[in-house]
């Protein structure tokens, strides 16, 4: 008899008996390490959370990434820093605004000297090796809106579209063939600009989509726990982030002329 | 005249395990892209999960040569390839040894640049039929899937390999059953993680990395000095009885006076060759004959035997 026949059950359940006490073995590891561990896993690695949790919320924004955050006045705006301001009452506490250039704030979020990053960032920003990302609270899709006058087309060969001047959105639109109108003129052009500012101006957004701009918050690398709970903040969130932005439009449209002129005709 | 080297079939008692080593290595293959699927999808930025899925993408190569090679056996040899193709095993074995060494490369390269830089991986949390669930924990249950059913595979399929003496499949089998061992290591790093310690997910996946180079040098030296005609060992590495075995029974022959045999392995079969003094010159065509029907009896791998009768 050969070794390996030496068993009287069948060859299928033979693994089971011999490997059931190993198996059972490393679950019992694992538990144990979960339970001894406590309720509180994943940890920071830099303990970051602690240091926020009824303390001080370091937030570095990057300015002029209308909706999404502004400086006006020495004090930041839009729909993130309002996003912030609920997070850092949930976590009881008090918030230090940070401005700079977006590269600064980025590399002092990934020396573990801020908490936190936001002002229009993407999901497919060139950091995303060098700090943490979060999941994308809201996916903006740049589309062309259509006066209500006019018919939507899907092939948008030889059409006049108003855009943006000097952004990438001219290079897509001259991909697809279409006519970009960078300056301004007297007639009612559809224009290519995401759907929460098409919807503000009146024109009906339509197929085809542009572009996808995921936008997320910066975290420092590693700091699991951390992002946990800014992570199921924006899940609770998310849902709120159109009324939101509908409500920071026309806040800045009746204020200061200056944030309303930044905000209009903008792509970012 | 056929020069060709004899068609290669199996006793009829091996024929079970033949079977069961086609079907386990169907079933291998078929788990292994389950199991890279799922690795990929819970990867994240995990070091140590990255070279799990890395060690589970090319474990599916040996699996896939030794079903291959398995098949090619039943190929009879024609003109071209007068001897068959047993050897084409080897070197697919080879191959396979060298992608494993590539990958082992790469894995400790980039955990070893990793922990020296200090890198503290991020691993985030993600929405699953609308609960926030850290993705941590669904590495776990991925890694254990990928760790359990290949020890029972790699467990099951050493029996059949031994039998078979198919070095290739119980190297294949070997490395299953310590599957075990990377998963736990890539577990242990993500628990590390999780405790707070920035350093276990490099250290894990260094681990893993230097695993899969041991198993790759390994495999690489068994194969390449196979291909260069080493005397035949067995799937163990002991010095095969054979050639001492093939001697003796034709030294029993009445009209051998002195005989001397030199072997080597092809695949699952020896090749080899005997040079017999006779007492005198009678018969020589028969006498071969005889000879080399002796040896073939001995043992179902001894395939092809050259008998040269020779001058003392």
């Amino acid at each position: 008899m050969r070794p390996y026949e030496c068993h009287s059950s069948p060859w299928p359940l033979v693994p089971v008996l011999r490997f059931g006490g190993r198996i059972a073995s490393a679950l019992l590891f694992v538990l144990s390490v979960l339970l001894l561990g406590g309720c509180d896993l994943p940890r920071d690695l830099e303990g970051t959370q602690d240091q926020v949790r009824e303390g001080t919320l370091h937030v570095g924004v990057i300015d002029d990434a209308a909706p999404w955050a502004i400086w006006s006045a020495g004090e930041p705006h839009g729909v993130e820093v309002s996003l912030v301001r609920d997070l850092a009452r949930q976590m009881q506490a008090d918030i230090r605004w940070v401005a700079g250039p977006d590269a600064e704030l980025l590399h002092a979020l990934a020396a573990f000297e801020l908490d936190l990053v936001i002002g229009g960032l993407e999901r497919s920003s060139p950091w995303r090796k060098e700090v943490a990302l979060s999941r994308p609270y809201f996916v903006s899709r740049v589309m062309v809106g259509w006066p209500p006058n006019r018919n939507a087309k899907r092939d948008l060969d030889g059409v006049r579209i108003a855009v943006k001047p000097h952004t990438s959105m001219v290079k897509k639109l001259k991909d697809r063939g279409a006519v970009p109108v960078t300056s301004g003129t007297a007639e009612a052009l559809p224009l290519a600009a995401p759907e929460w500012q098409l919807s503000a101006r009146g024109l009906i957004p339509a197929q085809p989509v542009l572009e996808r701009r995921k936008r997320v918050f910066a975290l420092p690398p590693g700091e699991n726990r951390w992002l946990n709970t800014v992570q199921r903040f924006l899940f609770e969130r998310q849902g709120d982030v159109p009324a939101m932005i509908h409500a920071q439009l026309s806040g800045t449209e009746s204020g200061a002329q200056a944030a309303s002129v930044r905000s209009e005709g903008g792509a970012k | 005249m056929n020069t060709l080297t004899g068609r290669f079939e199996v006793p009829e008692r091996l024929e079970k395990d033949l079977r069961r080593a086609y079907v386990l290595e169907a079933i291998t293959i078929l788990y292994g892209l389950s199991v890279v699927t799922v690795m990929y999808l819970v990867m994240g930025s995990s070091q140590a999960m990255k070279a799990a899925w890395l060690e589970d993408l090319i474990s599916l190569v040996p699996a896939i040569v030794v079903l291959v090679g398995l098949r090619m056996r039943t190929r009879p040899p024609n003109e071209k390839y007068p001897y068959g193709f047993h050897r084409a095993l080897g070197i697919s074995f080879q191959v396979a040894s060298l992608a494993l060494c590539v990958v082992g490369f790469y894995v400790v390269y980039d955990s070893a640049a990793s922990l020296i830089a200090a890198e503290h991986p991020t691993i985030g949390t993600l929405q699953l039929f609308g609960h926030p669930v850290w993705l941590g924990w669904l590495m776990l249950p991925a890694l254990a899937y990928s760790a359990i059913p290949a020890s029972v595979l790699g467990y099951l399929k050493l029996g059949p390999a031994k039998a078979l003496h198919n070095k290739a499949m119980v190297a294949d089998a070997a490395m299953q059953k310590a599957d075990w061992m990377t998963s736990s290591a890539a577990a242990v790093g993500i628990l590390g993680i999780a405790l707070g310690y920035w350093w276990a997910d490099s250290v894990a996946a260094l681990v893993i990395g230097l695993d899969v180079l041991k198993d790759g040098v390994t495999h690489l030296k068994t194969s390449v000095f196979d291909l260069m005609d080493r005397r035949p060992e067995t799937v163990e590495g002991e010095p095969d009885e054979l050639p001492t075995k093939v001697e003796k029974r034709i030294a029993e022959l009445p009209w051998v006076s002195r005989v001397d045999v030199r072997m080597r392995e092809a695949g699952q079969v020896f090749f080899g060759e005997a040079y017999v003094v006779p007492v005198d010159d009678q018969l020589p065509a028969e006498r071969t004959a005889q000879a080399v029907e002796c040896a073939k009896a001995v043992d179902w791998r001894m395939h092809d035997l050259t008998v040269e009768l020779v001058r003392p």
